[in-house]
């Protein structure tokens, strides 16, 4: 082999291994190389809204997203990878969020994302991690248009929308014919207009009539005329969507008027409300999406119960909890850091959470987490809590329409 | 409508009226007297109620416990508030420049709520009733809550002492003329500089007070603060700055419209405050005046106070 045919060989042979190096980046990140190199750390970027809007609840999602990444990387990490957590404040604002999750993902090197409790804040940075970026995102917010773009999104969802909550709340209802005249009061922000759509949409042709909606103002102080107003409407039953802290005005208020003696109440009652109010509504109906431990007994609760039961029962921390462990799993499960295999790998499967093993929506990402319904009991029925006793744990699945 | 509906409605708004009172009660006094606009106001109303649930967490949610955050959180917000306004605003009076009063105030809000943050957590916060306070009475068909019933009693008692506090006291007829000429009184020999300080006090405690009513009604949260500022300012404003009669007719108004406009539509009761502000301010567009003058700080001429601008 002469000197120049020599060089062409070797020509040829770098050019293939530049072709063989392209092509393999074409197919997994559009922001450097996809797969982490050995014993690098996976950093996850942590959304929460420490400020703002929903502040009340951010220390327990920043504590559920960290005892997640110490439980996984007491066990050796994911992959041989260590987990770190990068927490940043979102402000519950979708400028601020995006530009925090641009900051991250551009110059932090970080290719995995997780938490706001802002519906806005998850939309505006789903659309950021979907392209170019190529970052996954697990998050839990219930707005359903964040994950309709279909399949091809890199966005998790964990928590039930507010169009399975509708549906579920529907059902509920449903199930009580002789309830003739519903009234619904809910919040007065998109959450409360499309759980309320969904509800209307679902109540369609039950032969039940919805009499008013009123939407209430959020983080208000005083619910008194509307809760007179709707009393005056003699209604067989109410639903609420009124959440959180606004749980607790509504129900100290309500009380002394009757809301919860005159009519059948039906409501949202998540458990890091109803055990902080002096005087829960003994005997009503409650619901709540979000994945309180004490519900659950599972080895995942009982550690977030070492923490504090605020933080267990408030339900945020399981939320985080669940985020994180996704993505742990979605790793796993692709044996790749290469996000969009993550995706691959997550799309269809059934993940392990703190509710147990759900499914997650190939065609939507989103999670098929169940609702806890029950009727609610003072302290002293086996927990030191106001809790649902007798409790049910509805599947969601029969609710999704993929 | 029934009666009872017109009664249970009645009292739910006089309830909101007198809540909006207290703070806006205390925002016009401050701004009447000292020209200073306070955008504290809100943050305060949250120290209020922040410190009740400390005080019930301690002495329990008893009549004794009730009447010491009753006194003890109004008073200790507003000795918070006399040294706030030696150590800081005092300075600003001289050089008359609104925009660093603003700024000033701006800063204590934001000083007020981090600490809050910093000492009580960003979790909220819930006290009970003593039982006697909790459940209803009926009228006439009408369950009114005890609570609600309580609240306007003791905005009644309130809003007489603060007329007689001002009408029939000396402290209130010099607060009075240092509203028309500080200059004037600081000549005839009397100490402007602790009147303000007790001026500004008082209108702090207001604040405060209103935090404390509102304490137990719902969640203690770090989202009180706007939700209180924002009605003050509209009762402040609608019924005139530094009329504290019209503050009161405008917070009855706008309490009582809010909750009928309840029984028809909820996002109309949320307008209400704004439409109310609207219509008062566009009649005083048209009339040609600026401001009423009833029986407000104000001088009966309708001048506006010294170091105001606006009226």
């Amino acid at each position: 082999m002469g000197r120049s045919a020599g060089a062409s060989v070797t020509a040829i042979a770098l050019a293939a291994i530049v072709l063989a190096s392209t092509l393999a980046g074409c197919g997994s990140s559009g922001s450097g190389s996809a797969q982490l190199a050995p014993g690098a750390t996976v950093k996850i970027g942590y959304l929460a809204s420490l400020t703002g809007f929903c502040s009340t609840f951010s220390q327990e999602y920043v504590k559920g997203a960290e005892l997640a990444v110490r439980r996984a990387n007491e066990q050796g990490g994911v992959l041989g990878h260590k987990l770190q957590l990068i927490v940043r404040d979102d402000k519950a604002t979708p400028t601020v969020g995006v530009a925090q999750a641009r900051d991250l993902v551009l110059s932090g090197g970080v290719k995995y994302l997780a938490g706001t409790c802002s519906s806005a804040v998850g939309k505006s940075v789903e659309q950021l991690v979907a392209n170019p970026s190529h970052v996954i995102y697990a998050l839990g917010v219930s707005d359903p248009t964040v994950f309709s773009a279909g399949p091809e999104i890199y966005a998790f969802n964990t928590i039930p929308t507010a169009q399975i909550e509708g549906r579920n709340a529907a059902a509920y209802i449903r199930a009580h014919p002789q309830w003739k005249r519903i009234a619904v009061m809910s919040e007065d922000y998109s959450y409360g207009y499309q759980v309320t759509a969904a509800f209307r949409q679902a109540m369609r042709g039950s032969g039940q009539t919805i009499i008013s909606q009123d939407y209430l103002p959020s983080g208000g102080t005083d619910y008194t005329p509307y809760i007179d107003k709707v009393l005056a409407e003699r209604p067989d039953a109410v639903y609420s969507t009124v959440i959180t802290e606004d749980t607790v005005t509504l129900v100290k208020q309500g009380l002394p008027l009757g809301l919860f003696s005159k009519t059948n109440f039906f409501g949202i009652m998540d458990y890091g409300t109803i055990d902080a109010m002096p005087q829960p509504p003994v005997g009503v109906q409650g619901y709540t999406f979000y994945p309180s431990s004490s519900i659950y007994h599972t080895p995942f609760a009982r550690e977030l119960e070492a923490l504090s039961p605020a933080v267990a029962n408030g339900g945020a921390a399981g939320d985080a909890f669940n985020q994180i462990q996704l993505i742990v799993q979605g790793i796993e499960k692709a044996r790749s850091t290469d996000p969009t295999k993550v995706r691959d790998a997550l799309a269809g499967a059934t993940v392990q959470t703190v509710q147990g093993n759900v499914e997650i929506h190939r065609c939507n990402h989103e999670v098929a987490m169940p609702i806890a319904m029950g009727t609610i009991v003072g302290p002293g029925h086996a927990l030191a809590f106001a809790h649902f006793n007798p409790l049910r744990l509805v599947d969601t699945n029969k609710y999704f329409e993929c | 409508m029934s009666l009872a509906t017109f009664i249970g409605q009645l009292f739910a708004g006089l309830g909101l009226a007198f809540v909006l009172f207290f703070t806006a009660a205390g925002l016009n006094l401050v701004w009447g007297v000292l020209g200073v606009m306070n955008f504290a106001a809100g943050s305060v109303y949250m120290l209020g109620a922040y410190l009740t649930t400390s005080v019930i967490a301690r002495l329990g949610a008893s009549a004794l416990g009730w009447t010491v955050a009753l006194i003890a959180v109004p008073v200790a917000v507003a000795a918070l508030g006399a040294v706030a306004e030696v150590a800081l605003l005092r300075r600003t009076y001289r050089v008359q420049d609104e925009n660093r009063q603003f700024m000033l105030t701006l800063a204590l809000s934001y000083l007020i709520a981090g600490a809050i943050v910093l000492v009580f957590g960003t979790h909220f916060r819930t006290v009970s009733l003593p039982g006697a306070l909790n459940g209803g009475w009926n009228l006439l068909g009408a369950t009114l809550s005890r609570y609600t019933v309580v609240t306007i009693v003791l905005g009644l008692l309130v809003t007489v002492g603060i007329w007689l506090g001002l009408y029939r006291t000396r402290a209130g007829l010099l607060t009075r003329a240092a509203v028309d000429d500080r200059e004037m009184l600081a000549v005839l020999g009397v100490n402007v500089d602790r009147l303000y300080s007790a001026v500004f006090a008082v209108g702090i405690g207001l604040g405060a007070l209103g935090g404390v009513l509102i304490a137990p009604q719902g969640a203690v949260s770090t989202n009180l603060e706007t939700t209180a500022l924002v009605p003050a300012f509209i009762v402040v404003v609608t019924g005139g700055l530094g009329n504290m009669t019209g503050a009161l007719l405008a917070a009855l108004a706008i309490g009582i419209l809010q909750s009928f406009a309840a029984l028809h539509d909820a996002t109309l009761a949320q307008l209400t405050p704004y439409v109310v502000m609207s219509v008062v301010l566009g009649a005083r567009a048209l009339a040609g005046r600026r401001g009423w003058s009833l029986t407000g700080l104000r001088s009966p001429r309708g001048e506006p106070a010294a170091g105001s601008t606006a009226g």
